[in-house]
C-alpha cells in the first residue's frame, strides 16, 4: 500500500500540478504591504502566527518587527522574503497559495487555495475565509479575511477537500475543469470535495513521476543521511519499491545517481558497469522490502505515524 | 504496590508501549506547526512528580514516557501561555482522559513545570492533519475569556 501524504506534501502536489499547467502565481504577496495590511486589518490572527512561525522562520518576528516600522530586514534574500509572506498568508487568511487563470471573458482571476484532507474541518475553513468564526463563537477575528483578501488583490477563495492517497488523487483535467469552473463563476468561495472521485478522475501518479527520473530522485533521496552514494540509492530505491513504482521507472530514476554517472564518465559512456551497479541496487531493495514486509505481516499491529 | 489509579500502574498494564507511534507523530506533528516546543529534562520531570507520584519518581520510564503518563506529548510555549497537547485517535476516550488529567494531583505537576493548560487533541485515526489545523484552534482558544486549564479539542 503507497504511504499517505501529510499536509505539506498535498500542498505542494497541488503546486507541482498548478505549475506544470502554468497557472502558480509563485509570488502572489509582497512581504512588506501583506505584514502591514495584517497588522491593520487582522492583528488578532497575526499576534498568533507570530507564535507558529519559530520553527521555520525562527527570526520572523523580528522581519515582522521591522517591516512595521520601517526598517529593512538584513541579510534576507527575494525567495526567503517570499517563502515568509507565503507562511504567514497561509496562517492568518487561509492561503496556501495563489493561481492565476483566465476566464472566458478573457480576464485575469487570481485565486487563492487552501487544500485539506481533515474532513472534519472544511467546513471551518470555509466559513473562516468568508470571514466568519465557528458556529459556537462571536469571535470577530476572522471578520476583515474578504477585506484583506481583496486587498492583496486575490478575487476569490477555493477550499479544497483532497484524499492523502497518492492515487487517490484528482487528475490534472480534474483539477482544472474544477479550477476554471469556479473561475467563470459568480462565486468568491467554494469548497469543493475532491474526494471518493471515479477512477477516470483520478491522477496517474506514478506515471506522471516517472517521466520524470530527476524529480523523483529528489524526492525519493529526500531527507536521507548519508555520505555514501550506494546508501542514498539503496534507500531511494527502497522508498519508490515502496511506492509500487515499476522495476523500470526506478531503473530510470538510478540513472540521476551521482555514483551512476560517475561510472558513465569512467567508462567513456559505456553503460554497461552503470548499469549492473543500478540492478544491483534495485535487487538489493527489493529483496530489503520484500522482507520488511513479511516482518511486518508478523507483527502485532500498530499504528504507523502519518505525517 | 501501586497506588490505585496510579498512571505507572496503567503503564505497566500496557506494557509500557502504549502508542508509541503516536508520540513520534504528536512530536512531529508539533514541529511541523511551528510553536516554539519546551523540552524539558527527565529530572526536571522527576522533581516535579516527585510529590504526587512517588511511583513515577522511582520508574525508570523515559523521558516520553514518563510526560506521557502525565498527560502530556508535547509542550508548546505561544508565550502568553504554555500549552500541554496530549493526543489521543480513540474518542470514546477523550472525555475520560480529560476527566483523569484535570485531577488536582496532574494539575500540580503541571504547574510546577509552568504549563498553564492541557489540551486532550481529540484526533482522527486517519492523523490527516495540516499544520494550521492546531493554529484555528488556539486563534479559538485564545478568544475564551475564561479559559479552562483543560480542554478537549475536537481537530
Amino acid at each position: 500500500m503507497s504511504r499517505r501524504l501529510n499536509g505539506a506534501e498535498l500542498e505542494e502536489w497541488f503546486k507541482d500540478v498548478a505549475r506544470k499547467a502554468g497557472i502558480l502565481n509563485e509570488t502572489p504577496f509582497e512581504l512588506e504591504k501583506t505584514v502591514r495590511l495584517f497588522d491593520e486589518k487582522l492583528n488578532h490572527r497575526l499576534s498568533w502566527a507570530r507564535t507558529s512561525i519559530h520553527k521555520y522562520f525562527p527570526d520572523g518576528e523580528d522581519w515582522i518587527d521591522r517591516t512595521l516600522h520601517r526598517r529593512a530586514i538584513p541579510n534576507i534574500s527575494a525567495q526567503l522574503k517570499h517563502e515568509f509572506a507565503n507562511r504567514l498568508a497561509d496562517l492568518v487568511i487561509g492561503i496556501d497559495l495563489v493561481l492565476q487563470v483566465k476566464n472566458t471573458g478573457g480576464n485575469t482571476v487570481q485565486i487563492a487555495v487552501d487544500v485539506t484532507s481533515n474532513d472534519r474541518e472544511v467546513d471551518n475553513k470555509l466559513r473562516k475565509v468568508r470571514g466568519f468564526s465557528l458556529p459556537s463563537s462571536a469571535s470577530k477575528a476572522n471578520k476583515n479575511i474578504p477585506l484583506v483578501r481583496e486587498e492583496l488583490g486575490i478575487d476569490k477563495h477555493l477550499v479544497v477537500l483532497l484524499e492523502r492517497t497518492p492515487g487517490r488523487l484528482p487528475s490534472t483535467e480534474k483539477l482544472l475543469d474544477v479550477i476554471y469552473a469556479f473561475a467563470e463563476s459568480t462565486s468568491l468561495t467554494r469548497k469543493v470535495d475532491l474526494t471518493n472521485l471515479d477512477t477516470k478522475d483520478r491522477t496517474n501518479w506514478r506515471q506522471v513521476e516517472a517521466a520524470d527520473p530527476a524529480r523523483m530522485w529528489q524526492k525519493y533521496t529526500q531527507g536521507i543521511n548519508s555520505k555514501a552514494s550506494s546508501v542514498v540509492a539503496l534507500e531511494a530505491a527502497k522508498r519508490a519499491f515502496k511506492d509500487n513504482h515499476s522495476l523500470e521507472a526506478i531503473l530510470n530514476m538510478l540513472t540521476e545517481d551521482p555514483q551512476y554517472r560517475q561510472f558513465l564518465r569512467r567508462d567513456s559512456g559505456d553503460r554497461k558497469a552503470a548499469d549492473t551497479y543500478a540492478q544491483s541496487i534495485c535487487t538489493g531493495a527489493e529483496t530489503a522490502v520484500a522482507s520488511e514486509s513479511s516482518e511486518q505481516s508478523q507483527a502485532p499491529r500498530v499504528q504507523g505515524p502519518q505525517l | 504496590m501501586l497506588l490505585k489509579d496510579s498512571p505507572l500502574q496503567e503503564i505497566e498494564e500496557d506494557g509500557n508501549d502504549r502508542n508509541p507511534p503516536l508520540i513520534e507523530w504528536m512530536k512531529e506533528y508539533a514541529e511541523e506547526a511551528g510553536p516554539k516546543i519546551l523540552l524539558p529534562t527527565l529530572e526536571e520531570i522527576k522533581q516535579a512528580v516527585k510529590d504526587e507520584f512517588p511511583e513515577l519518581y522511582a520508574s525508570d520510564l523515559d523521558l516520553d514516557h514518563l510526560l506521557e503518563a502525565l498527560g502530556i506529548h508535547v509542550i508548546a510555549d505561544y508565550r502568553e501561555f504554555k500549552i500541554a497537547w496530549f493526543g489521543t485517535t480513540d474518542g470514546a476516550t477523550v472525555d475520560e482522559l480529560l476527566s483523569k488529567f484535570q485531577d488536582q494531583k496532574y494539575s500540580r505537576v503541571r504547574k510546577k513545570l509552568c504549563i498553564d493548560h492541557l489540551w486532550v487533541l481529540n484526533l482522527q485515526p486517519d492523523l490527516g492533519y495540516s499544520r494550521n489545523d492546531i493554529f484555528e484552534a488556539l486563534v479559538d482558544f485564545s478568544e475564551i475569556d475564561e479559559k479552562p486549564e483543560c480542554v478537549i479539542i475536537d481537530l
